[in-house]
């Protein structure tokens, strides 16, 4: 029964008002009178007094025998409610004290802190006379008392752990999977930097209590911190890593280096000066020397020797002691940022001379020179290196090398070249591969091509929607039609011809999907696991589709009809169809390889992009439409010839 | 002294983890990140939205929620497959180990969203 049937029992006359307001016992007659178990229209149309108290009650049922609440008292039951949700935020540490109140009763310095635990959890108790406040402070210290406790405990360990060991597992069971990633979290302050550095160092005790201790700590600071952008601390400590890698890059090349490196006792110093020498130019160099060697002399630390000794400690410390400093911090940062991006342009620009000195040399010396040179140069330099540069260096180290012979491969009788054999020169060209970066221009397109994608794909947004969330439920001819749709869409976007099939084939079970160039063929594997899931098949099609684009490059680079933005990468991309690293062989270079490097980034960057686009504002209510108003979904499968699809 | 039995350990099992969410608003922009809500980590798997800003909590909810019908996880691996231009993939039941972290992971893959 609704309000509709209730109406004939409530006065509707105007001078019902003020008779109503002479007795609060015809309205409670009133409404008690109502069914129960029905709903109540607060909105009905009647005395204003009626309405009000109406819309007092929560549900008309139940009314008989309940008190009615006020509205205080349903305040006091939300505050109740939220109080309850925020103790339930804290249940796994409490849990923790209790399994340390087991194993460890009353000893030593936990006594106390146990007291103070059970002193804190009993003000936690809620009551209808505190305020939010008030309950804040109580879990606040529930919170510490707790912490106190586990801190306690820690302090007890180091000697016997056998019977603490559970309690050990506990805290890891509920901090240390959580740990990991925090520690891949971006940081945003000075504190928050050193506790993850901290963390990265492994505490030397056996019990690794301590790490777990910082751990809870990083763990709480960096997820309940919000720092804006445009601060200050938070952009000094997103350069000062981005400064540090490049540093610590660096040395991990120079360490690998025959005679560059020592373990001496003066290793330290020549670690400065080494640093110094890269990340001076050659002007402050003859001035005042290596600023490494200078650094060690030197007294006091300043940003720039803190910086240039590769010491990210040193530079915490300084900061730590002049903590108004940090706008200054930012600036000498940014400047050796600067200074480093001159550098490595510096280096470049004698790369690519030595590129251009290679290239004037007779042929038959270009691939050993090309080689000596790769060897010499570290990665992080040579990523620097755009695209027409790797090219370049690359078909010179293939240039009458044992690469580009086949009697050469291995297997076969190796030339003993200045250089070595035929690994060497694999190697060489594998470091190559590794340090490819996609063509900025290429970048650029990549990024129009997920907006003409997402653009082509708008009009079947609602039936991808329906096929995304009835993805298992379809049949393979169904789910083929919309990989078919997606592809085409792609393809369209990348303005490039699409394969001549997309099917679905019996591949074995862990493929995926593959192309072959040869059949120009996407095919999907429907025994894959993935294949009922919407998600994955749409990025194996995005990445197969970016395989077929590349091919279609390369093939226009051999006609020399090729937009000359896009020729850089489409050159390199030709490069690596003629030498393509096997997955056997080096799994590292497999994947960085610049064919795969650009699939494995598109595929996922594009599949991101459509669940996105194909998720946003889901939460809109209302029904969807039936899918096969959409087109999608057959009532009865139409039958499949045996191969068809393959 | 009483030592707690293995058993009262892996009743800890119910453990309930809360996370941040972040989202990449911007793969080709360095630094895009930011923080979207927060979403608590059942044992088993199931995900649900704790608190989401106005603006992208219609996407979070219906990721949460396509996450929890999912009853097993597939990553596309980037380990090598046998033959050139090939991917692989891998499968993870609800309920096994591992299982989390595959979550975890293919929020980042396919939703561009970092839990932490």
């Amino acid at each position: 029964m609704t309000l509709e049937s209730v109406k004939p029992d409530v006065p509707r006359s105007s001078s019902y008002a003020g008779e109503a307001s002479s007795s609060r016992s015809v309205d409670v007659e009133q409404v008690s009178a109502l069914p129960r178990g029905q709903p109540v229209r607060t909105d009905a149309p009647g005395p204003s007094r009626v309405r009000r108290f109406l819309a007092k009650l929560p549900f008309a049922r139940g009314l008989q025998g309940r008190d009615v609440r006020t509205e205080a008292d349903a305040a006091t039951r939300a505050r109740e409610s939220t109080h309850a949700q925020e103790m339930e935020k804290l249940e796994p540490l409490l849990k923790t004290i209790r399994l340390i109140e087991k194993t460890r009763p009353g000893r030593g310095g936990a006594i106390e802190s146990l007291v103070n635990f059970d002193r804190a959890r009993d003000q936690c108790r809620f009551k209808a006379a505190m305020n939010d406040e008030e309950l804040h402070e109580a879990r606040s210290g529930l919170r510490q008392a707790a912490d106190q406790v586990i801190r306690d405990f820690a302090g007890l360990q180091g000697k016997s752990a056998a019977d603490t060991r559970s309690v050990y597992k506990a805290l890891y069971k509920m901090y240390f999977g959580a740990c990991e990633r925090a520690l891949r979290a971006p940081v945003n302050t000075i504190a928050q930097l050193r506790q993850r550095r901290a963390l990265e160092k492994p505490a030397k005790d056996d019990s690794n209590i301590t790490d777990i201790l910082r751990a809870i700590d990083f763990l709480r600071d960096v997820t309940t911190s919000f720092v804006q952008k445009d601060n200050s601390e938070r952009k000094l400590v997103r350069k000062l890593e981005a400064n540090f890698r490049f540093l610590t890059d660096i040395k991990d090349w120079a360490v690998k280096q025959p005679g560059v490196w020592s373990s001496a006792p003066d290793g330290d110093k020549q670690e400065a000066a080494l640093i110094g020498e890269f990340m001076n130019d050659p002007q402050d160099e003859a001035d005042s020397g290596p600023r490494g060697a200078q650094f060690s002399a030197a007294p006091t630390i300043t940003w720039e020797s803190a910086l240039t000794a590769l010491d990210m400690e040193l530079f915490l410390q300084k900061l730590e002691a002049q903590p108004n400093q940090i706008d200054e911090a930012v600036n000498q940062v940014e400047t050796r940022l600067e200074k480093a991006g001159q550098i490595a342009s510096h280096h470049n620009e004698r790369l690519q001379a030595a590129i251009a000195n290679i290239e004037h040399r007779p042929a038959d010396e270009h691939a050993d020179l090309a080689l000596n040179l790769i060897e010499a140069t570290p990665p992080l330099f040579l990523e620097r290196l755009g695209a027409e540069d790797f090219s370049r260096l690359l078909r010179l180290l293939r240039t009458d090398s044992p690469l580009s012979d086949p009697a050469q491969q291995p297997g076969k009788s190796g030339r003993a070249g200045p250089a070595g054999g035929y690994d060497s020169y694999e190697k060489a060209e594998w470091t190559l591969y590794r340090a490819t970066r996609l063509a900025p221009e290429f970048v650029a397109q990549e990024s129009a091509v997920k907006r003409d994608l997402l653009d082509k794909l708008g009009p079947h947004r609602e039936k991808l929607r329906l096929a995304r969330d009835n993805w298992p439920t379809l049949s393979d001819q169904d789910k083929l039609d919309v990989v078919r749709m997606v592809s085409a869409a792609h393809h369209a976007a990348m303005n490039c011809p699409p394969p001549k099939e997309i099917i679905l084939a019996d591949l074995q079970k862990g493929i995926t999907g593959d192309y072959s160039n040869r059949r120009n063929v996407i095919r999907i594997n429907r025994k894959a696991v993935i294949f009922n899931d919407f998600e994955s098949v749409m990025g194996t099609v995005l990445h197969e589709g970016s395989h077929n684009r590349q091919y279609r490059l390369a093939e226009h680079v051999r006609g020399k009809a090729i937009p000359e933005n896009l020729r850089p990468q489409a050159e390199l991309f030709e490069l690596n169809t003629r030498r393509y690293v096997d997955s056997k062989k080096d799994e590292d270079t497999y994947k960085k390889q610049p064919m795969e490097a650009h699939s494995f980034r598109a595929g996922a960057k594009l599949s991101r992009a459509v669940m996105r686009f194909l998720s946003h504002d889901e939460a809109e209510p209302g029904p969807r439409p039936a899918l096969a108003a959409a087109g999608i979904g057959r009532p009865t499968p139409r039958p499949r010839a045996r191969g068809e699809l393959t | 002294m009483t030592v707690p039995h293995m058993d009262e350990i892996d009743e800890l099992g119910d453990i309930v983890e809360v996370a941040h969410v972040y989202e990449a608003m911007d793969d080709d922009v360095e630094d895009s990140d930011e923080l979207i809500g927060s979403i608590e980590i059942h044992p088993d798997g199931r995900l649900a939205v704790l608190d989401a800003n106005a603006a992208r909590k219609g996407f979070l909810l219906d990721v949460i929620e396509r996450m929890n019908s999912k009853p097993a996880i597939c990553l596309i691996s980037e380990d090598p497959g046998e033959a050139p231009f090939t991917t692989r993939s891998t499968s993870i039941e609800r309920g096994e180990d591992g299982f989390i972290e595959a979550e975890l992971e293919y929020l980042q893959r396919h939703y561009g969203l970092a839990v932490f």
